[in-house]
């Protein structure tokens, strides 16, 4: 063998090290988003409902991580996320508008007060178990979202309160959403490393143990007090920076979107996914989120507004009258289908993958790759013989 | 010098008295037994040395420290690891995690080497070299969990689930090392192989507390004895001479 196809295959030997590091496909998805933003820049035709979902999807994919380690790994339940979501909206609102801090103070003090919200839940928690746990956070979200609606000099009450400045050095700023987009892939990536350490470090570890067992984890030295309350920290401060990031791209909070539904969605991300698995809460968020915003919110069927709808109907001379008053109908009632579609996907995920859909795409692949090898061993046969 | 030292131990369920004041000797290098009869009070002892459960009075001396009513993680800092009872493996975790949440509450050391002409060296050993040293131990003492490491926990043998309980154990490098009942439901050659996988871990110089209902086999293995009889230690001496007593053993042991 000669020198060359040595050092050539040690560029491959590099190569694959290179594609089976961890953060490989953290930065994968992070180029994507960012190439679907330059595709965008160069006049593809990608309409702003879509790069809007795909922004606000980001920050949920960020809430849905802190609380996949708060379910997944620490196995506690929580109903609270919302609360704290809008806390931190209303934070970097008011922090803003009326203060004029700069953003990266206001990114620091929201996680100081996620920290010590977290502190206070987790010794709350301490005592409460499983479905109660659940209910107490559902009770402390109401009382905050309540907090909302009636702290009209923070808040703007029920009206919401908007933000379309914010201050970086000194001088207020118009935000430009392109680049805050950006910044969001930035900041996805970075929280999906640091996520992807605290999963697989010790911590990580003494999580899982105590959601086993934990008269087993005290045994072997973990601290049900330590481990309860940085749980809830750390799915806290998830939870306040990804609604600092939300008022940031978005720039409207109102108090009627902090409510259950927002944690019972973000509940049901992490669990039609998977509620252990970085790309798990991923794809699950992209299938409740990101689904209903990108295709249940923007199919429009009626007929003044849909030209092909209205082709059809021409077909139809004699029944102008019901088809049209279907089909507006129809479009009224697209929209809450997404409720539909997320319900009957949960139900099959629970019945059918309980490990959620990555479990799903892992045993596709298993026996996708299970099948070449079979077929690789037949087409051997086939051309060199039978070995023995 | 005794490792562990129990004085005067009262412990309370409620209104009913479990333990009504006990004493116990461990000594390094040794395994020692607590046997007796169900309601005996043999694992409320072991849980209460682990702090899991309280003592009413009394004291527990581990290394002439007093450890009475410390929290089960800081013990486990100390070198005090159970091997629960039931097992309690972790089991949406593989074995090779379980094993890894073992060595959880090892920290990294500096060792003390005196050489013959009176220079000490000083070695470092980090966690990570020690949890990794740990686990080729362990997967010398268990060979079966070598091979089914990348496996589920909640898929293994009872047997299997056991060894991976005690050498989760281990993984902690305990001083002491608190088994609770390993022989609980498996089938006669696996209490065997168990029980020589205990004595291996004490010839490596690690002692043993050990609560069994499996009087004979203990016997076999311990080399001090106490039995317990309604929260009182009724009996205690040399396993070797409580085994030659064939009357005692029958009425106290049943075997």
């Amino acid at each position: 063998m000669n020198s060359l196809s040595l050092i050539r295959q040690k560029r491959i030997g590099q190569l694959k090290s290179l594609i089976h590091h961890p953060y490989f496909g953290f930065l994968v998805v992070g180029a994507l988003l960012l190439f679907m933003q330059g595709l965008r820049a160069a006049g593809v035709n990608i309409s702003i409902t879509v790069m809007r979902t795909f922004g606000l999807t980001m920050i949920y994919v960020i809430i849905g991580l802190g609380f996949s380690i708060l379910l997944g790994y620490a196995g506690l339940a929580s109903l609270g996320t919302a609360g704290f979501v809008g806390i931190g909206t209303y934070l970097v609102g008011y922090l803003t508008t009326k203060m004029g801090f700069p953003i990266y103070i206001i990114i620091i003090i929201s996680i100081l007060g996620a920290i010590l919200i977290g502190l206070i839940i987790g010794f709350i928690s301490l005592r409460i178990e499983g479905m109660y746990l659940a209910i107490i956070t559902l009770g402390l979200s109401e009382i905050l979202n309540e907090v909302f609606k009636n702290a009209v000099e923070f808040t703007n009450g029920t009206n919401g309160l908007n933000m379309s400045t914010i201050v970086f050095f000194g001088t207020f700023e118009v935000i430009n959403i392109e680049t805050i987009f950006t910044a969001l892939v930035f900041i996805l990536v970075l929280v999906m490393v640091i996520t992807f350490n605290i999963m697989k470090s010790p911590t990580g570890r003494a999580m899982l143990a105590m959601k086993n067992s934990e008269s087993a984890a005290q045994a072997m030295g973990v601290s049900i007090l330590k481990y309860r309350l940085m749980a809830f920290m750390i799915a806290t401060v998830y939870a306040v920076v990804g609604g600092v990031l939300y008022m940031t791209y978005f720039g409207f909070s109102i108090p009627s979107s902090w409510g259950l539904a927002f944690s019972l969605n973000i509940l049901a991300a992490i669990i039609v996914g998977g509620s252990r698995s970085i790309y798990g809460v991923l794809l699950g968020t992209f299938m409740i989120f990101g689904l209903d915003m990108a295709v249940f919110q923007t199919i429009n069927v009626s007929p003044t507004q849909n030209a092909s709808v209205a082709a059809f109907i021409a077909r139809f001379p004699e029944h102008t009258e019901q088809l049209s008053e279907f089909f507006r109908s129809l479009n009224g009632a697209i929209p809450t289908m997404s409720y539909i579609f997320n319900g009957v996907l949960i139900i099959i995920v629970i019945m059918f993958y309980p490990g959620g859909l990555y479990q799903l795409v892992i045993t596709l692949k298993a026996k996708i790759s299970k099948l070449i090898s079979k077929v690789m061993k037949k087409v051997k046969v086939y051309r060199y013989g039978e070995d023995r | 010098m005794a490792l562990l030292e129990i004085k005067d131990l009262v412990v309370d369920y409620g209104v009913i008295r479990a333990i009504k004041g006990i004493q116990l000797e461990v000594h390094q290098g040794s395994i020692v037994a607590i046997l007796g009869s169900n309601g005996a009070g043999k694992t409320t002892t072991i849980r209460t040395i682990n702090g899991v459960v309280k003592a009413k009075s009394g004291q527990i001396l581990f290394e002439d420290k007093n450890i009475t009513n410390l929290d089960p993680y800081k013990l486990a800092a100390k070198g005090i690891i159970q091997s629960p009872e039931g097992r309690l493996i972790l089991r949406g975790l593989t074995v090779e995690e379980n094993l890894y949440v073992g060595a959880y509450s090892v920290k990294s050391k500096t060792i003390r080497i005196t050489q013959a002409d009176g220079t000490v060296l000083t070695k470092k050993q980090s966690a990570r070299a020690l949890t990794k040293q740990s686990l080729q131990e362990v997967f010398e003492l268990f060979p079966v969990l070598k091979e089914r490491r990348k496996q589920q926990a909640s898929t293994l043998s009872g047997g299997e689930q056991q060894m991976l309980a005690i050498g989760r154990a281990l993984m902690g490098r305990p001083k002491l090392l608190l088994l609770d009942e390993p022989s609980l439901g498996l089938a006669p050659l696996i209490v065997q192989d168990i029980f020589k996988a205990i004595v291996k871990i004490k010839e490596q110089g690690t002692t043993i507390l050990i609560v069994e209902q499996n009087a004979f086999q203990t016997l076999k293995i311990a080399d001090y004895v106490y039995v317990l009889e309604l929260g009182k230690v009724k009996i205690k001496g040399n396993a070797a001479d409580l085994l030659k007593d064939d009357q005692l053993v029958k009425a106290y042991l049943g075997a």
